[in-house]
């Protein structure tokens, strides 16, 4: 391999780390946003079985 | 038609005169593809940009620790398992070019990325992080109330409320309801709620977009029947930073009014 084609496999191999650095960071962000999803249902349940219960 | 002149003219300079344009050509386009094909790089370039490499894949995984996945141990453990995967591999590739000799001339490992703060003394960081909380929400509730305060502005000019400005208001009153109940409750981390907060604001912030799309296209259809001096075209749908969202709801509110152009108002946020 020269010194040429070895930048290209090692920039190549940098933007896929890029990639995949990107993807794990959607993949969190979901993580938290699923978790204040649940944070809020859970309020909106309280509420819903205290109308429950008053019936 | 094309007569022989001009068909000459074409083909360029006979084979007995010289090449022809065409051949010339091909000749330089060959020129260009082995010039792109032949290694320009220098010997130990390979190395170094291993070595650049390396680093910059120690402050991606740093930045990636640092920000939103900084709550989420998988995810931090899936950045670091790639950010070794990576090295290694940028490693074995600058060590397989021609003529190098890995043992003589190893390359140079990339420094480690920073410790997380957990090491550091643990009710330090509580109190830190707890500042840092606080002062994350405050701040994104004063914005919240700035920038609901600003489209009110706006859309309230001539002393009449704008239908758009109830719907501002609303928005801005359930976010901050978000804000302060996800602020309330307990999670993994402080940095895990830091990012909860976040979110929501990038939320408002994409409501508060939608809104001035939906503006911004009513108040096309109104300019369509009358006005001559319309505003500059700025598509609100194709803004995408979120940190334009407000400045595109702010001109998409000036717009509705046509206080864009007429009043020549500066927008600041």
């Amino acid at each position: 391999m020269t010194e040429q084609e070895a930048i290209t496999k090692i920039r190549a191999v940098y933007q896929d780390f890029l990639v995949k650095l990107d993807q794990l960071k959607q993949k969190s962000d979901q993580n938290v946003k699923d978790q204040i999803a649940s944070i809020e249902q859970k309020d909106i349940d309280k509420i819903l079985d205290k109308i429950h219960n008053q019936l | 038609m094309m007569d022989k002149r001009d068909r000459k003219r074409q083909q360029g300079p006979s084979s007995d005169k010289g090449l022809s344009q065409a051949e010339v050509e091909r000749i330089l386009a060959q020129d260009r593809q082995q010039q792109e094909q032949e290694p320009s790089a220098k010997k130990g370039d390979a190395k170094k940009e291993a070595v650049e490499t390396g680093q910059k894949i120690d402050q991606g995984l740093t930045g990636f620790a640092e920000g939103a996945a900084k709550n989420d141990q998988s995810t931090q453990m899936e950045a670091a398992d790639a950010a070794d995967k990576a090295k290694q591999e940028v490693g074995k590739i600058a060590e397989a070019v021609d003529g190098e000799s890995p043992a003589e001339e190893p390359v140079e490992p990339p420094s480690e990325p920073a410790e997380p703060e957990g090491e550091k003394p643990a009710e330090d960081s509580a109190e830190k992080a707890e500042l840092k909380e606080t002062k994350l929400l405050d701040g994104l509730l004063v914005e919240v109330t700035q920038l609901t305060k600003k489209m009110t502005e706006a859309l309230t000019a001539d002393g009449e409320e704008d239908p758009y400005v109830k719907e501002y208001k609303e928005l801005a009153t359930k976010s901050k309801e978000r804000l302060n109940k996800v602020a309330g409750q307990e999670f993994g981390s402080e940095a895990e709620k830091e990012t909860a907060l976040n979110l929501i604001f990038k939320e408002y912030q994409d409501d508060m977009q939608a809104i001035a799309i939906r503006m911004s296209e009513s108040a096309d259809e109104e300019g369509e029947e009358g006005t001559e001096a319309g505003p500059p075209e700025e598509d609100a749908e194709e803004i995408e930073s979120p940190e334009e969202d407000a400045r595109a709801a702010y001109f998409a509110a000036l717009r509705k009014r046509g206080d864009f152009v007429t009043r020549g108002k500066k927008a600041e946020f």
